[in-house]
């Protein structure tokens, strides 16, 4: 009833959806990250697959920052800009190693399941 | 373990929540320029750069809204924006949000005033440490009266259990002060064992508490003193420990001074040990005068406790068959024992009346909700066609229900707390134990707290719903006019037809109780004669061992009275009028012999030669005892007319021979037989009952050390009690008079509880009926006036103010039947659920159920002529451009 009115959206706790996925996988593989690149090399690795409104990855770190799964510091970016960096944690890499998997199962899963169909 | 610390992360982020906002725009501001520098890096001009980064980057505004919406708790946010704006709207209708609380606050104030009085009789325990381990033990047979334990049994207990921390025992009974320079004075007190205080946790605020050495035999004498008396005897003086005083005529040491509320198991205000309870030592083991408890010992299990004193008194039964053959030893939860169970029908029949008055009001305060949204019609539909969701309006129209039953529940708790005082002084002070405590306890907010948030549901989560149905396009094409749909007339319709409905059941009651007093007795005038005045006089055993000297002391006192040219008749009696006295069992020469299952029992009261002529009353038939009566040779009886009508219908009474069996229910090996002279009228032994059935003994039979004095006086009364007390302490200064009182004091001292229990029925009634009444008249009014539109068009086109009326009563009377019918099958199904049970809670009575549809019929037909005449009355014109 509270939950119903107040709307509280059950499944955004639930684990999450495909940009937190890569957000974490970019951060494990690129080390501290502001947000712009991130969402660069979010884009570099989709290579024009994926229109990414590059707003969206920050309520996506604050969720993850909030789990625990990633930190943030301020730091100075390449060319003397003050920037917020954001890197994984060992609980983020263990979760990403539970979503990688997870992940792979599921298409797996819809793979065959579609391979069946046709 | 990730939720609670994504809680607590944004827990901490509403708290920070200003420098969270900077770091967003901060990190926004970076991130726009890096991407508008990759732009220009493409060769872009700065400006397109700009643009392409912020098309790029999505909707700065939508992200921030995202963001915060991940950022702080949502709920909460959410929450305090609609209570915020609920307190600001309802600020601005202070005429509904006024009316709403004081008829919600003062349906939830009952609720829990009832609930308040529920808890205290039933719920809370008695105020003794860790109650529920305390265990009250008496003794059963397989007939007769629940009694107590007797000496012997008590002292075998005690030695045998293994289960026990301890086990007490006392025997309340007066004690007589005097011998310390004042006047003596009559207290309730009690015998007890040493260690009675510890095991209910009792600490003596002055010198010390009663050790064992004290409760043995040769023990010199000592008492403790409540603080009461204490106070108002020796003025607080501690120089009182050590105090010598007689108490029931034999030395005693004051040793102590108890807390005020140690009176258990009672009244009792001075403590002696149990071993100077007179007669203790010779204590046959069927004299079962004590009352015992236990504490069951820490780590054993209370079940166990109730099995080892039942095997022990099994093995007492056999090893004493002689008096305890048949005999078994219960022992029982103390809280059991001396309060009620909140599943007996009548806490379950006055919790239900609290639920009707919570639901009357609610009834009410729904309809003020729906009238309201029908106001606020223009409003909804402006909010949902701007994209308010109909969730958001329902959640909205909630949150101001919530606001308004959380001021309703501290309203409520301030009615409820009234409610309770007044309740309070309506008891007469010392009629209560003390542990009758009505404040409020967590268990009472807790009621309190549910029963406020459960109404939120019934008055406005109804009218939210209907609200948010509103179809937007209607209600804005004309201006909120006539958006009286079916649907919300018929719900309106619901919630009065449920109001007449309840009140139906609650006038029902109201209208019965006011009906039944019970029948008449002849006798019943003697409580209306101010002139006859009883009051008790105790003879200690110390000072007056024998019956022949408690004898001599009655027929000295009597002959004395009867000198005085003021006193018209006196005379003793072992009960009062309206005192119970003892049930016997009962035989009658010539009857059938009964057995166990039809024996036959009757009241038994030893009274003196002229006690009828002293109540103004005289016997019917036969005569009066004279002096001679009583005496070896002379046994006899003389009955009242219920026990003729009931035991000799249609024989002659005077001449039969009875016989009574012994106090304790055990049947006597020979018969004493008494011969019956003379019949008497009924007298009420007990109040609000039909009369019982009574033989009178003569007092010589059975001289009791305790009895009533009957004086009829021509004195006022303080003056009669005056001159008695004179006399009395003429013969024994330390004998005090106590409990002296007229007839019709004894009779509204009696009648306490009946008074105050239908006092608070009817004053639930009234409350009930009047919100139920109020709420009537104004859904009808208002019902009717919202029609004036219609009205108008009516009477433009040739309606006549007649047709009008008559339309609107048609409408209301067919709400009203709903009502009534629903009523009269609630206030049936009422006396099926009720009606078992010591009190009789039943009502299908049809006269009382017509003047109660009679009256609500009348404010129904007001609550619709009246506007109705009012609306035909305007003119067309005003009327139908009147928004």
């Amino acid at each position: 009833m509270v939950a119903f009115l107040w709307s509280i959206d059950m499944s955004k706790e639930v684990p999450y959806g495909t940009l937190d996925l890569m957000v974490l996988k970019t951060l494990a593989g690129m080390g501290s990250l502001h947000g712009y690149g991130i969402a660069r090399r979010i884009e570099q690795a989709a290579a024009g697959a994926l229109e990414l409104n590059q707003g969206t990855i920050y309520p996506a770190l604050l969720r993850l920052e909030q789990k625990g799964w990633i930190s943030s510091a301020w730091g100075t970016s390449d060319n003397n800009r003050r920037a917020r960096f954001y890197a994984i944690t060992r609980s983020g890499r263990r979760q990403l190693t539970r979503e990688t998997a997870l992940w792979e199962r599921t298409v797996s899963m819809v793979n065959r399941l579609l391979g069946d169909a046709s | 373990m990730t939720s609670i610390r994504t809680a607590l992360s944004r827990l901490l982020d509403l708290v920070l929540s200003g420098r969270r906002e900077r770091r967003l725009e901060e990190e926004i501001r970076g991130h726009l320029d890096l991407l508008a520098e990759q732009y220009v890096a493409a060769g872009m001009t700065p400006n397109e750069a700009r643009a392409a980064a912020r098309r790029a980057f999505g909707g700065v505004e939508q992200m921030k809204e995202a963001y915060r919406d991940q950022r702080g708790l949502p709920i909460a946010d959410a929450i305090g924006q609609d209570v915020r704006f609920a307190i600001r709207l309802l600020g601005r209708n202070r005429g509904f949000a006024l009316t709403a609380i004081l008829v919600l606050g003062l349906g939830i104030g009952v609720n829990n005033m009832l609930f308040t009085i529920l808890n205290t009789h039933t719920l809370r325990g008695l105020p003794i440490p860790a109650s529920r381990r305390v265990l009250f033990l008496s003794t059963v047979a397989d007939r007769g009266p629940e009694r107590g334990l007797s000496f012997p049994d008590y002292r075998d207990i005690v030695l045998a259990v293994r289960h026990y921390r301890g086990i007490a025992a006392f025997r309340p009974g007066p004690m007589a002060i005097a011998g310390d320079g004042h006047a003596a004075e009559r207290l309730d007190g009690a015998f007890v064992t040493a260690n009675t205080f510890d095991l209910i946790g009792t600490q003596p605020i002055l010198g010390r508490g009663l050790s064992t050495s004290d409760d043995e035999p040769g023990a010199a004498g000592v008492a403790l003193l409540g603080r009461t008396v204490w106070e108002t005897r020796y003025g607080a003086d501690p120089a009182v420990i050590g105090r010598a005083v007689t108490i029931n005529g034999a030395a005693v040491t004051l040793i102590g001074v108890m807390p005020d509320r140690s009176g258990f198991p009672g009244t009792a205000t001075i403590w002696m040990p149990l071993w100077q309870a007179p007669g203790l030592a010779a204590a046959k083991r069927d004299a079962r005068t004590l009352q015992v408890f236990g504490r069951v010992a820490d780590g054993a299990r209370v079940d166990d406790a109730i099995a080892e004193v039942a095997g022990i008194a099994d093995r007492l039964a056999t090893e004493h068959a002689d008096t305890n053959r048949n005999t078994r030893v219960r022992a029982v939860p103390i809280n059991s024992r001396f309060l009620g169970s909140a599943s007996d029908p009548v806490w379950r029949a006055f919790m239900t009346v609290g639920f009707i008055v919570v639901l009357i009001s609610c009834a009410n305060v729904a309809n003020l909700m729906l009238d309201r949204s029908l106001l606020r019609a223009r409003e909804l539909a402006i909010r949902a066609s701007v994209g308010g969701t109909r969730r958001r309006l329902v959640r909205q129209l909630l949150v101001e229900g919530a606001v308004i039953a959380a001021s309703a529940a501290a309203t409520g708790l301030l009615f409820g707390i009234v409610g309770i005082r007044a309740f309070r002084s309506a008891i007469p002070g010392d009629a209560l134990p003390y542990w009758f405590d009505y404040s409020v306890d967590w268990r009472v907010l807790a009621a309190l707290i549910g029963v406020s948030a459960l109404t939120v549901f019934v008055f406005a989560l109804v009218p939210a719903i209907q609200a948010s149905r509103t179809d937007v396009v209607a209600v804005l094409k004309d201006g909120g006019r006539s958006n009286t749909p079916g649907r919300r007339r018929i719900l309106a319709s619901t919630f009065l037809a449920a109001q007449l409905a309840l009140a139906v059941v609650l006038l029902a009651h109201f209208a019965v109780n006011l009906r039944s007093g019970g029948p008449g007795l002849a006798s019943d005038g003697i409580f209306d004669d101010p002139d006859i005045i009883t009051a008790t006089i105790t003879l200690p055993a110390a000072t007056f061992p024998t019956p022949a000297s408690r004898s001599a002391f009655y027929d000295t006192l009597l002959g004395r009275l009867r000198g005085v040219p003021a006193f018209a008749g006196a005379a003793f009696a072992s009960t009062a009028p309206l005192s119970p006295g003892e049930s016997r069992t009962l035989t009658i020469d010539g009857t059938p012999a009964t057995d166990e299952k039809t024996r036959q029992t009757t009241l038994e009261s030893g009274i003196t030669a002229g006690y009828f002529q002293a109540l103004g009353l005289g016997v019917l038939q036969g005569r009066d005892f004279g002096d001679a009566d009583g005496r070896p040779g002379l046994e006899s009886a003389i009955v009242n007319e219920e026990f003729a009508r009931k035991f000799l219908a249609g024989e002659s009474v005077v001449g039969r021979r009875l016989s009574l069996g012994s106090p304790d229910g055990t049947p006597t090996a020979a018969p004493t037989w008494l011969t019956i002279v003379g019949v008497s009228p009924s007298i009420r032994q007990r109040r609000g009952r039909d009369p019982d059935a009574v033989v009178y003994l003569p007092l010589t039979s059975s001289v009791p050390g305790s009895a009533a004095l009957i004086v009829r006086s021509d004195l006022d009364t303080a003056g009669a009690v005056a001159a008695i007390r004179q006399l009395v302490q003429a013969i024994d200064p330390g004998l005090p008079v106590y409990r002296a009182r007229t007839l019709p004091q004894v009779r509204h001292d009696a009648e306490w509880n009946g008074r105050v229990s239908s006092g608070l029925f009817n004053f639930l009634t009234f409350i009930a009926v009047a919100l139920a009444t109020v709420g009537l008249y104004a859904a009808a009014a208002h019902g009717v006036s919202r029609e004036r539109h219609e009205i108008g068009i009516r009477m433009a086109l040739g309606a006549r103010p007649r047709q009008i009326v008559a339309r609107m009563l048609r409408r209301l009377v067919v709400q009203a039947a709903l009502g009534f019918g629903a009523g009269v099958i609630l206030t049936a199904l009422w006396d099926r659920t009720f009606s078992s049970g010591s009190v009789d809670i039943r009502s299908t009575d049809l006269v009382p159920l017509a003047i109660v549809v009679a009256i609500l019929l009348a404010v129904l037909i007001l609550a619709a002529i009246v506007p109705s005449r009012r609306a035909s009355r305007i003119d067309p014109l005003v009327a139908i451009r009147t928004e």
